[in-house]
């Protein structure tokens, strides 16, 4: 295609159109050509009397005139005074200090009609002559066709349809055997993704052009300029005479002049393609190189006149304007769809507890409408999968990988080249797009794309884009001749992931941190609440057993009072007046209780290195009496272990289950026994040879005044003591379980610290 | 010395009950002393003050002081008891229905001579008042003024 380029200076030997070839045409010196193509006519002149100092050597015939008389006369003298008085109007009025600019057209001998153009380069002022088309034909249909290609244009309803239709306007338009976009992949290479061609040629449709064919700098040229177009790749170059610009005593520098003689190597590369004559249209996406569209004629030779070539520079514009909006369009309702999705998810993770929930298990899920083989959410250390994925363990180290590597949010086609562990995985997940909840931590959501076995139809071996030819002792090198198809298949890449996509997981992103951000301060809200909930309990606990205790004492007393002062009353009232006595009795017992346990909530613990014997010495001592009475032996038989808990707690704890397994127990030779075992954490024991509990109260057993026996059997109690327990465990961290078999004993087991993850 | 039985046992206390109660139990006892009854922070403050004119007659053998009264707290009472010239060292026995231990430490920081939480049943009530008065008017010796 196009291998014309242009870098500055070399310190080398100047690369010029004598001396390139493949391995240096990077820094041919293509602006030191010191010719031009046979369509136009070159004038070098001085201002401001416009005098000739260099001209093509086709500029006499043209002009009628010999070498030696053109190259010492002047643009009057060439032009006529009428059209010299417009060129001097034009040359004071415009900005010519880069690409050519019209300047008039004109009739030379009234044969030749041409357009000219001009610019100023080192001090002198370069005028181009280029033959006319019939313009004044052409401008009016030109104008009604282009108005008809944008109009079918705009009604397109996807890209490939958008391109399709461009590169078939195009070749209507220009008369080209062959047009084609060409668009740029990101490592320079290009894939043809439309082509109108007239019958019979091979189609390029689909082939794929090495990055080496288009350099980077040709493809800043192309950004650059719109349209470029070489009528006759055969041509034979106009040298101009004189060689050197008696101005600066060097070379004439063509960079900017468009009939500028160009490399042999572009040539040569278009030659082996078969092209005759080629127009290149730059399209620019945001600004940015996207593609080309690119005419070819096979057959023969054609100058597309000055009219057309400005028709295809504004077609380009408008391709560039419209194809944007294409692009947006294809995905514009699958972005719907996402985004709809979004909104549902997020209401899901609002209803939800925990906010991952939200996320896949309804429908839609994270998957759901995303072009992705499966996805990961990874928060607090867990992986929970859908679809297609790596293992768990794979997706946590790929997880931490990330973690280490990318920014909020990301994505990869060919995972495996940066990581490389995912070469296992590569079928479920050759490509990955990713967005991370949290800055600090591993917590992410990915979605995989599978391999891609993909085969890449290349015009020919992108490996060897030169050919090397020996001329006797020359070794030549020269673009490959060969475009034949070459097949490579690529592995270890997905398809890729497209910008609209990263936007859309990105907006995700977004909502979730919000509907996380806003749990979290529910949370603490609900903290300080119940804090504040917690104070006012206890402050509460002491005020109801105050008001509650106080007519309980006036009731008791009174009763009391009537008791001792009417002896003489009948021994059924007296009996009366001692129940309520009693009854008062067990309600203040039951304030007792509930004031305890409220309080086991407000203590503050203190968690210290405790040696549990000290204690168990204690509260089988303060017990001495009662297991004394009972006639209950204490078997400890080893000593317990070091612990770090509240000691009141414990010592609390210890002795609401020895007097419970004292006091059930209906056994002659009654025993206890307390014991550990080496678990993690370590598991306390409290056994006793008792009544033992039926399985089907396991739980009530915990319930606050729930009582499994009639209260005057063994001993009575208010009901909290297990209660209370369970609760100071609790606050450890522990908790409290227990073995039994009824009428043999039971064992209650205790922890006071958390479990083992 | 020991206290003169025209001393008068002061009861702050806003529950009539309560006051009943123990005035019952007081004569049972056979305590002799002239029993005052302050029911609210009003009244305690306008005995307070009195009896620093000494219009209240001879100072109290000792005071029992319910901490929870409506408006004033049984602490400010306590205070105020302290500061006045004649109460500087009277004995005041709290009597409360709770045992918060917070309260315990602030009204024997405050001066209190000692903290009781009032049992519910009668005879418990009975038994503590009897080894209350015992200490105070039959074996303890109170300074004579302030």
């Amino acid at each position: 295609m196009d291998q014309e380029t242009k870098t500055a200076q070399s310190i080398e030997t100047p690369v010029t159109a004598a001396n390139v070839d493949l391995g240096n045409c990077d820094r041919e010196l293509i602006q030191y050509s010191g010719a031009i193509q046979p369509h136009g006519v070159l004038l070098v002149l001085h201002e401001p009397e416009l005098r000739i100092l260099q001209a093509s050597a086709n500029a006499a015939a043209v002009f009628g005139l010999s070498m030696e008389n053109l190259l010492t006369s002047d643009a009057e003298a060439l032009l006529g005074a009428l059209n010299t008085r417009q060129l001097r109007k034009r040359l004071g009025s415009t900005h010519l200090d880069g690409s050519p600019v019209h300047l008039l057209r004109l009739d030379v001998r009234n044969e030749q009609r041409f357009h000219v153009f001009g610019h100023r380069i080192d001090g002198v002022l370069i005028l181009e002559l280029e033959m006319a088309g019939d313009a004044a034909a052409e401008t009016l249909d030109l104008y009604s066709e282009l108005r008809m290609a944008i109009s079918r244009l705009q009604a397109t309803a996807s890209l490939d349809q958008f391109m399709n239709l461009a590169v078939e306007q195009i070749r209507e338009f220009t008369g080209f055997d062959r047009v084609m976009a060409y668009r740029f992949l990101e490592d320079g290479s290009g894939d043809v993704t439309a082509e109108s061609l007239k019958p019979g040629l091979q189609p390029y449709l689909g082939l794929r052009y090495p990055a080496s064919d288009i350099p980077l700098p040709a493809r800043r040229l192309f950004s650059l300029s719109w349209v470029r177009h070489l009528p006759d790749v055969h041509y034979e170059p106009i040298p101009i005479v004189p060689a050197t610009n008696p101005m600066t005593n060097g070379p004439l520098d063509l960079t900017y002049a468009f009939t500028r003689s160009l490399s042999v190597m572009y040539t040569d590369y278009l030659k082996n393609m078969g092209a005759q004559a080629t127009l290149v249209i730059t399209i620019l996406k945001k600004g940015a190189l996207w593609g080309l569209i690119s005419c070819m004629n096979h057959e023969r030779p054609v100058h597309v006149p000055y009219e057309t070539r400005m028709a295809c520079e504004f077609l380009g514009h408008m391709i560039s304007l419209l194809m944007d909006s294409k692009e947006d369009i294809g995905n514009y309702r699958i972005k719907l769809k996402v985004a709809a999705a979004w909104n549902q998810i997020a209401e899901y993770m609002v209803r939800e507890k925990d906010f991952r929930d939200g996320l896949t298990n309804h429908e839609p899920s994270i998957l759901t409408n995303m072009d992705a083989g499966g996805a990961a959410v990874i928060a607090k250390g867990e992986v929970r999968l859908l679809g297609t994925t790596p293992s768990a363990e794979q997706v946590l180290s790929l997880a931490a990988w990330v973690a280490t590597q990318a920014e909020t949010v990301f994505s990869t086609d060919r995972l495996s080249s940066l990581y490389p562990p995912a070469e296992a995985f590569k079928h479920a997940a050759a490509g990955v797009m990713g967005i991370r909840l949290a800055r600090n931590t591993a917590d992410m959501i990915l979605w995989f794309r599978p391999e891609l076995c993909q085969t890449v139809n290349w015009a020919g071996n992108p490996e060897k884009p030169v050919e090397v030819s020996s001329e006797g002792d020359i070794v030549k090198l020269s673009p490959r001749r060969s475009f034949e198809l070459w097949k490579q298949s690529v592995g270890g890449r997905s398809a890729s992931w497209e910008s609209w996509e990263l936007d859309a997981v990105g907006d995700l992103r977004r909502s979730i941190v919000e509907v996380v951000l806003q749990r979290a301060e529910e949370v603490s809200l609900l903290n300080r609440q119940l804090e504040q909930s917690n104070i006012e309990l206890d402050s509460f606990a002491y005020m109801a057993a105050h008001d509650l205790k106080e007519p309980l004492r006036g009731i008791n007393s009174f009763s009391g009072l009537l008791r001792s002062a009417s002896t003489q009353q009948d021994p059924k009232s007296q009996k009366h007046l001692e129940t309520i006595q009693t009854l008062t009795q067990r309600m203040d017992a039951l304030i007792d209780s509930l004031l305890k346990y409220s309080k086991v909530g407000q203590l503050g613990l203190q968690f210290l290195p405790v040696d549990l014997n000290t204690i168990l010495e204690r509260v089988v001592q303060t017990t001495k009496t009662r297991l004394d009475e009972g006639d209950v032996a204490v078997r400890i038989p080893r000593p317990l272990p070091m612990a770090s808990c509240d000691a009141q707690c414990v010592e609390e704890v210890l002795q609401n289950l020895i007097t419970n397994a004292a006091k059930y127990n209906d056994k002659p030779e009654r025993w206890i026994e307390i014991g550990y075992q080496e678990k993690h954490p370590v598991t306390y024991f409290v056994r006793d040879n008792g009544i033992g509990i039926d399985p089907q109260h396991a739980e009530q057993v915990f319930h606050i005044f729930r009582r499994l026996h009639a209260r005057h059997e063994f001993g009575g109690g208010s009901g909290a003591g297990l209660t209370i327990t369970r609760r100071m465990l609790q606050r450890h961290g522990g908790r409290i379980w227990f073995d039994s078999s009824p009428g043999e004993g039971s064992t209650f087991y205790f922890t006071l610290g958390p479990e083992d993850r | 010395m020991k206290a003169d039985i025209t001393q008068p046992i002061v009861i702050i206390d806003d529950s009539y009950e309560d006051v009943e109660i123990i005035t019952h139990i007081l004569t049972e006892l056979g305590v002799g002393h002239p029993l005052v009854h302050l029911p609210s922070g009003a009244a305690t403050r306008r005995y307070i003050q009195n009896r620093g004119n000494d219009r209240e007659g001879a100072r109290p053998a000792f005071i029992l002081l319910d901490l929870n009264l409506p408006v004033v707290h049984g602490y400010d009472l306590l205070s105020e008891i302290r500061r006045s010239d004649w109460g500087r060292t009277v004995p005041v026995l709290i009597l409360s229905t709770s045992n918060n231990p917070k309260d315990v430490e602030r009204c024997s920081a405050s001066g209190a001579n000692s903290f009781f939480t009032k049992p519910v049943d009668f005879d418990k009530q009975r038994a503590m008042l009897a080894v209350i008065c015992d200490y105070w008017l039959k074996y303890a010796e109170a300074p004579l003024s302030a």
